[in-house]
């Protein structure tokens, strides 16, 4: 029944559904958990990488965590080529308005235009929607520290704590019990490692399989995006980290 | 050359522009407001050729409107002054505005500030500046009597004495009109009322 009205993007189906844009949200449900939380002097970004080899060359870009301007950044879920023109675009949308107006993108317009490429490919030119969902962390004078997550629809929210990805559910349930206002970096980086460990499939906890980073001020005012490295993620999973075998 | 000036004062920036509108000899009309008022902080001088200003001025505004209407915040001054001359650089290898500006404006990040700006996209940020031939008689002045964090009184004191200057010295006879931009929005300032 779904199968006649779910071949092209641009076409509803009779109930009103657009298929092709749920299947996508589908795909990334099977993608490596990424969790972000806002803090009140920072943002936490966590993500579990999926494809990890011993033969794999560790190579200066990530699969998961990307840096888009200075003072903004994201982590993926989903199909990492169509994440990497996402990418691209975000980062020549954040120049062109930092030539234009000599200023830092606000968060949300540079979300918002992220958004609008993705809802285009829901509407015109028959081509399928991206398979990614992002998570961005970011600082604007406006607004302070935020985090948005927008998915293949083109549709974003700004968020307090959210999760996407494999067990996003899970996740998402623990972050809205222990989830507190006026949580700090510190706190929201044990904070992420107990969930995100919660949503992984495998048991072991070990910094090769995560990436951990915070958007954070430092003293003079310039916002930095700190990645955190392996020795000091291995200590704060083995202190906070509670393995999905164990039972709640 | 019609004469735009601007100074900054402590949290306020006081603007004054003549108010002739002429062709040639004629003088069409003498009472032309030559201050837009782009948003509630931020007001744009302009001076040049006829059409170009109008244009020019009409194509700001809207935009920097819309900006405010997006995204449900202004345009900071330095936002909107790079914006203004980013559109005058990239006009001018292609068909130029002839048109001279100045921002004058308040946000809460810089306080009270302006920019110059000229037809070939060129821009400083200053404490007091004009445009037209008016610089040939009352940057001396302003040299002198400028200081920093000055009161919006002394700010008007300092217009009437520009104001008395070109009507002793500048051949060309017209009135003014002067207004003020600050952190509660913008003012028509009076100057009739003598100094």
């Amino acid at each position: 029944m779904a199968r006649r009205y779910d071949s092209r993007t641009t076409i509803f189906s009779p109930e009103g559904r657009l298929y092709q844009v749920e299947y996508a949200m589908a795909a990334i449900d099977h993608a490596g958990a990424c969790v972000g939380i806002l803090a009140k002097d920072g943002v936490v970004l966590a993500a579990e990488k999926k494809s990890t080899s011993k033969l794999l060359e560790n190579t200066v870009s990530s699969e998961k965590m990307y840096k888009i301007d200075d003072h903004l950044a994201c982590v993926v879920a989903g199909i990492t080529a169509d994440a990497n023109i996402i990418i691209n675009y975000a980062r020549l949308s954040s120049q062109r308005h930092l030539y234009q107006y000599q200023e830092p993108i606000p968060v949300e317009q540079l979300v918002a235009q992220v958004c609008d490429l993705k809802q285009g490919y829901t509407q015109y030119g028959g081509l399928r929607p991206f398979g990614t969902s992002f998570l961005y962390a970011g600082w604007d004078v406006q607004y302070g520290f935020q985090l948005y997550h927008s998915d293949p629809s083109g549709n974003y929210g700004g968020w307090k704590a959210t999760a996407i990805g494999a067990n996003n559910q899970a996740a998402q349930s623990i972050l809205r019990t222990d989830y507190k206002a006026e949580i700090n970096v510190e706190d929201a980086l044990k904070l992420a490692a107990k969930v995100i460990s919660k949503s992984m499939d495998s048991v072991t906890l070990t910094s090769e399989k995560l990436e951990f980073a915070y958007l954070h001020r430092t003293e003079k005012g310039t916002i930095v995006l700190k990645v955190l490295d392996s020795a000091t993620l291995d200590q704060l999973l083995k202190d906070n980290a509670e393995p999905a075998n164990d039972t709640m | 050359m019609e004469t735009i000036l601007a100074i900054k004062l402590k949290d306020v920036v006081i603007t004054l522009s003549d108010t002739n509108a002429g062709r040639s000899i004629v003088k069409m009309k003498d009472d032309e407001d030559k201050i837009l008022v782009l948003d509630q902080h931020k007001l744009l001088l302009t001076s040049g050729e006829a059409g170009d200003r109008i244009q020019f001025c009409e194509y700001i505004s809207k935009n920097v409107s819309l900006y405010e209407l997006r995204n449900g915040y202004e345009l900071t001054m330095n936002a909107a002054a790079n914006y203004i001359r980013n559109e005058l650089a990239t006009a001018v290898r292609q068909s130029p505005y002839q048109v001279n500006l100045i921002l004058a404006g308040h946000d809460s990040h810089d306080g009270a500030s302006l920019y110059f700006m000229d037809y070939l996209g060129s821009m400083q940020k200053m404490s007091f500046t004009c445009h037209g031939y008016a610089g040939y008689f009352l940057l001396s002045l302003l040299d002198k009597h400028w200081r920093e964090g000055m009161s919006i009184d002394e700010g008007v004191q300092l217009l009437h004495m520009c104001i008395q200057e070109l009507k002793t010295r500048f051949i060309v006879n017209t009135n003014y009109i002067a207004k003020s931009v600050g952190a509660e929005g913008v003012r028509v300032v009076p100057l009739n009322s003598a100094a």
